[in-house]
């Protein structure tokens, strides 16, 4: 599903943030306009796409979030929406009103929660005020960026709001140029040993646990891959591929940790899938140029069959950062294509 | 078909800038007795040749200053003198539209005429009215003229002469043309010079091909917009399509068709030749239409298309397109008729450096015998087998 | 009274005039919504209504539409949209009615309402009224209106321009405002004929009454009016040379700018016409079967 920017503001700070650097370098009140919108819109429309997820900064804080809502409604739209929960009293009064009518196959929320411990006090409350109002609307998103991550609070959070039974596993990448918190690769396995300590209270609580992209396959043996497996249903992701976020000023790129890589503009575009062929085709060229996070995925079975893709890209395009010989290698390997 | 450029009078109301007519200063009008016999005598063509049919261009000067009575007669000498022929006989008509009437456009809807053709100029000074050459007046009446003709459901069209001062802006006088009449587009001519300008608006060969040049890319943009802006869509028609539609001076074939008939029954080969009383015939007055359309000063025009394409057309790849050009180009030029016109130096010049270019069709119309062509369509299918 | 089919006859609602005609096309116009229904009910007693315009001062989202309007075919002439939350709202009751909505040009934000409501489904349109005109984001909106590959309601007038448009015919848009006196006649309540809203507001009649309407063809104001494009051809105004005459006829000579951005707008106008005159001309034909 893409992703749309609504806003470069955020409330929080989180220290893995991805999108980090992004928003420092564009202007706070650079807000998608209406314009942007209703063409945003028709192009997903006419790309056969109805639907696709709102996101900041902080989309809350959209000073026409509510009416952006209706609006896709009104377009039948299927609208999810990334939130930290956190807002002014009003938006949330607005919020409770207004989406009243709308049901949950029309407008989802992904929670994206922090660690209580590492919580203020008044975040906190604003949050759980959040999920105790759209509980039947949202699920969680965790992004996890040390190793000894706690997941008992989401399983609360689930079982007392009665939110979607389904966790959306982040793992924090590193932004090309920027210091944010993550998870490096010699403290993966480490922190995949956490997560299966965590799948006996997931499977007695009935709660699914997904990945987002960017996960590696080796960092699992393959006994943790058959509880894994039988866990998610058969669905689980190695692979890292193309997003597609647009940007207020319908600037296009393939994710977060790549927002300054390769961006282009959904002008040069005529619809969604030719968007994707293009990163596709620029990853997958990069890929067969780099290896993954770890030096054994260029030998990797699993990643020559595409199973996995040796972890996020943004890990690798970040080791040539600062070896501007590589990079220009890179560049040229992806322009060729 | 023939084509008779039938002058019954000489005489305009107008003072245009570079009209060969208006210089002859003829104010002789046909008289109803000569009239009657070039009836009569078109009568006697078309009944000996059941299968053919005679263009009547009502031309001039300005052929309303005949006025409606004058046309009133002429119908009824028609009826009288043609009555089984008459339905083969097509009435066309010339005008500047500026003194039309209404009893006019009736009698004219009665000879069959539904369009008129006609010439129009943006730029004042050019074509007008006195001796002043009024243009304001001129295109006020000129527009009444359009506006009694359409009440009336005549259609017209108009010729636009290209001259120095279109040069200034080509794309302008494009719009301004085009604009005026969208059902029918307009035909830009080169201004006639045989040396002998005096009005300092004459044009040259190149640039003539240079204003075409200025207007052909944007046509070719809007091509379906403008499809019947002359010559472009001619070179279209002919080139693109394949269906040689280029104007009388180029088909190569105008030598037993057509025939100028002036105000004392004087005729030449054509209209343009009677303004400048060049390849003149007898008078009909002594002959038949006939006698006239096949006499024999008349073969030195179809022995020039041989001699041409064995001589100075022989290699040329737009000998279709052009057939060595107008005959009278090519006698006012060098005194005899079997040069090839001048005229072809901007035809070249627009199609190599501007038609091809920009419609990537490279032309290969020499003449069916030519070596050259044999040769090129040995090439071409060649290419096609690999 | 001799019937002119093809004419629309515009005026206010008085039943005394309405009552003279018999089986004409009338067009009703209002500066308030009283007597909608009644209006409806008496004019097509004997006559077709058109339509009910209404010319008013209110924001859409302040008018409190009535369920019974939705027989009535409506248009609006409205300074703006109101409030994106209370249209929304009024969706619903909106997408019941017959509605055109119009607002003026010159205000930014309602070309941008007027795509809003558009994509939503409801007709609307731009008009031009006598000031400062965006023509940038016109060309936004044209472009909008002539190539989005999303579903939407017709925006005029663009959407009259590409429907209308013939290549050997030029085309005056303002029919979309009523002021053709070809296709729209404007008769005061003495029964006098104006050939447009304008001439009708200013007491300019082109006819002392309706009854005299079979003579218009001859009638020498019409016949004038018919060719006034002509004075741009013997004044050579700007706009002879304008590659978009044919789909404007110099509506814009007085507010032409050094980049004369009308003729930027309407040229890709004309351009959207001409495509979508091609487009509905590959279109198969339709096969007849069981």
């Amino acid at each position: 599903m893409a992703n749309i920017l609504l806003t470069q503001q955020c409330i929080r700070s989180c220290p893995y943030c991805f999108a980090k650097q992004h928003m420092s370098e564009n202007a706070p009140d650079d807000t998608l306009t209406w314009e942007n919108l209703m063409y945003i819109v028709d192009f997903f429309d006419a790309s056969n796409e109805k639907h696709f997820s709102l996101l900041g900064g902080e989309p809350f804080l959209h000073p026409n979030f509510i009416d952006i809502v209706l609006y896709l409604r009104e377009r039948k739209f299927r609208t999810n929406v990334f939130t930290s929960g956190v807002m002014s009293n009003k938006m949330f009064e607005e919020a409770i009103k207004e989406f009243a009518p709308i049901t949950p196959n029309q407008l989802s929320f992904v929670v994206n929660v922090n660690d209580p411990k590492k919580t203020s006090f008044s975040e906190l409350e604003t949050v759980k005020r959040f999920l105790r109002a759209f509980g039947h609307f949202s699920s969680l998103s965790f992004n996890v960026y040390r190793e000894d991550f706690d997941m008992d609070f989401l399983v609360q959070y689930i079982n007392e709001y009665g939110l979607k039974r389904h966790i959306r596993l982040g793992l924090a990448h590193p932004i090309p140029g920027v210091k944010n918190s993550h998870i490096k690769p010699d403290g993966m396995r480490d922190m995949a040993k956490n997560l299966m300590s965590f799948i006996p209270k997931l499977n007695a609580n009935k709660i699914s646990v997904g990945f987002d992209c960017g996960m590696p396959m080796c960092l699992f043996t393959d006994e943790e891959m058959g509880i894994l497996y039988k866990h998610a249903g058969g669905q689980l992701k190695f692979t890292c591929g193309p997003a597609v976020d647009v940007g207020p000023d319908m600037s296009v790129w393939t994710c977060f940790p790549l927002s300054n890589y390769k961006k282009t503009t959904l002008f040069d575009f005529d619809n969604v899938q030719q968007i994707r062929r293009y990163y596709s085709k620029m990853m997958n060229a990069g890929k067969s140029e780099i290896h993954g996070i770890f030096e054994a995925c260029d030998d990797c079975e699993w990643r020559t069959e595409k199973l996995c893709s040796g972890g996020c890209y943004a890990h690798s395009v970040s080791k040539f950062h600062n070896e501007p010989e590589n990079l220009r290698k890179l560049e040229e390997v992806i322009n060729n294509e | 078909m023939a084509v008779i450029i039938f002058k019954a009078t000489e005489k305009c109301n107008a003072n245009c800038i570079y009209c060969g007519v208006v210089k002859k200063a003829n104010q002789e009008v046909m008289d109803f007795e000569l009239l009657t016999d070039i009836f009569k005598k078109i009568n006697v063509y078309l009944l000996k040749f059941p299968k053919e049919k005679v263009s009547f261009t009502w031309h001039g000067g300005e052929v309303a200053m005949l006025g409606a009575d004058y046309f009133v007669k002429a119908y009824e000498i028609l009826q009288a003198e043609c009555p089984d022929t008459q339905k083969r006989i097509e009435h066309l008509v010339q005008s500047n539209m500026t003194a039309l009437t209404q009893e006019l456009l009736d009698i004219w809807k009665k000879l069959g005429m539904n369009s008129i053709g006609t010439s129009f100029e943006p730029v004042d000074g050019i074509r007008g009215l006195g001796k002043n050459r009024d243009s304001v007046a001129y295109n006020k009446r000129f527009f009444q003229g359009v506006n009694l003709a359409e009440k009336n459901g005549f259609k017209w069209g108009f010729i636009y002469v290209v001259n120095k001062k279109s040069l200034e802006n080509p794309m302008e006088i494009f719009h301004f043309l085009t604009n005026m009449n969208l059902k029918s587009s307009p035909m830009m001519n080169k201004m006639y010079d045989y040396g002998d300008d005096e009005t300092g608006l004459a044009i040259n060969q190149d640039e003539y091909a240079d204003f075409l040049g200025a207007l052909f890319p944007y046509w070719w943009k809007n091509r379906k917009r403008y499809a019947s802006v002359k010559p472009f869509n001619m070179f279209y028609e002919s080139i693109i399509n394949g269906k040689i539609q280029m104007g009388c001076e180029y088909m190569g074939h105008c030598t037993n068709k057509w025939i100028y008939i002036g105000p004392t029954g004087d005729t030449a080969q054509c209209g343009r030749a009677g303004d400048f009383g060049i390849m003149k015939y007898p008078s009909i007055k002594e002959h038949t239409l006939e006698e006239i359309l096949f006499h024999k000063d008349r073969k030195p025009i179809d022995e020039r298309q041989i001699k041409l394409a064995e001589t100075e057309c022989k290699d040329c790849r737009f000998w279709e397109l052009c057939h060595g050009g107008c005959v009278l180009d090519a006698y006012m030029s060098s005194g005899n008729y079997e040069s090839k016109s001048p005229n072809c130096g901007w035809m070249q010049k627009f199609l190599i450096k501007y038609f091809e270019p920009v419609t990537g069709v490279k032309i290969n119309l020499y003449h069916p015998n030519s070596k050259k062509r044999i040769q090129e369509n040995k090439n071409q299918k060649a290419e096609i087998k690999k | 009274m001799n019937k002119l089919k093809r004419h629309t006859l515009v005026m206010n609602f008085d039943e005394n005039l309405i009552s003279k005609f018999n089986g004409e096309n009338i067009l009703i116009t209002s500066d308030s919504f009283n007597l909608l229904n009644r209006t409806y009910d008496v004019v097509n007693q004997n006559n077709k209504l058109v339509n009910v315009t209404v010319y008013t001062q209110s924001a859409l989202t302040s008018i409190k539409f009535l369920e019974n309007w939705n027989r009535i075919p409506l248009a609006l002439y409205l300074p703006s949209m109101g409030s994106y939350r209370m249209f929304f709202h009024m969706l619903p009751v909106l997408r019941q009615m017959n509605l055109r909505i119009y607002l003026p040009v010159s205000n930014n934000q309602n070309i941008i309402d007027v795509q809003m409501m558009a994509s939503l489904g409801i007709f609307a349109g731009i008009y031009f009224d006598k000031k400062p005109i965006n023509w940038e984001k016109v060309k936004e909106l044209a472009f909008y209106s002539q190539y989005s590959k999303s579903q939407h309601a017709p925006v005029e007038p663009f959407h009259h321009i590409s429907s209308k448009y013939k290549s050997d015919e030029t085309l005056d848009f303002n029919a979309v405002y009523y002021n053709d006196p070809n296709q729209f006649l404007h008769i005061n309540n003495e029964g006098k004929v104006a050939l447009t809203y304008q001439l009708l507001k200013e007491g300019k009649f082109a006819l002392e009454s309706y009854l005299q309407i079979n003579t218009l063809k001859e009638n020498e104001d019409f016949v004038n009016y018919n060719t006034a494009w002509q004075r741009h051809f013997l004044d050579k105004t700007t706009c002879s040379y304008c590659p978009a005459w044919r789909i404007c006829m110099g509506k814009f000579e007085s507010s032409i700018d050094a980049e004369k951005s009308c003729q930027q707008l309407f040229v890709e106008v004309l351009e959207g016409a001409e495509n979508h005159q091609e487009k509905n001309k590959r279109k198969p034909e339709k096969v007849w079967q069981l």
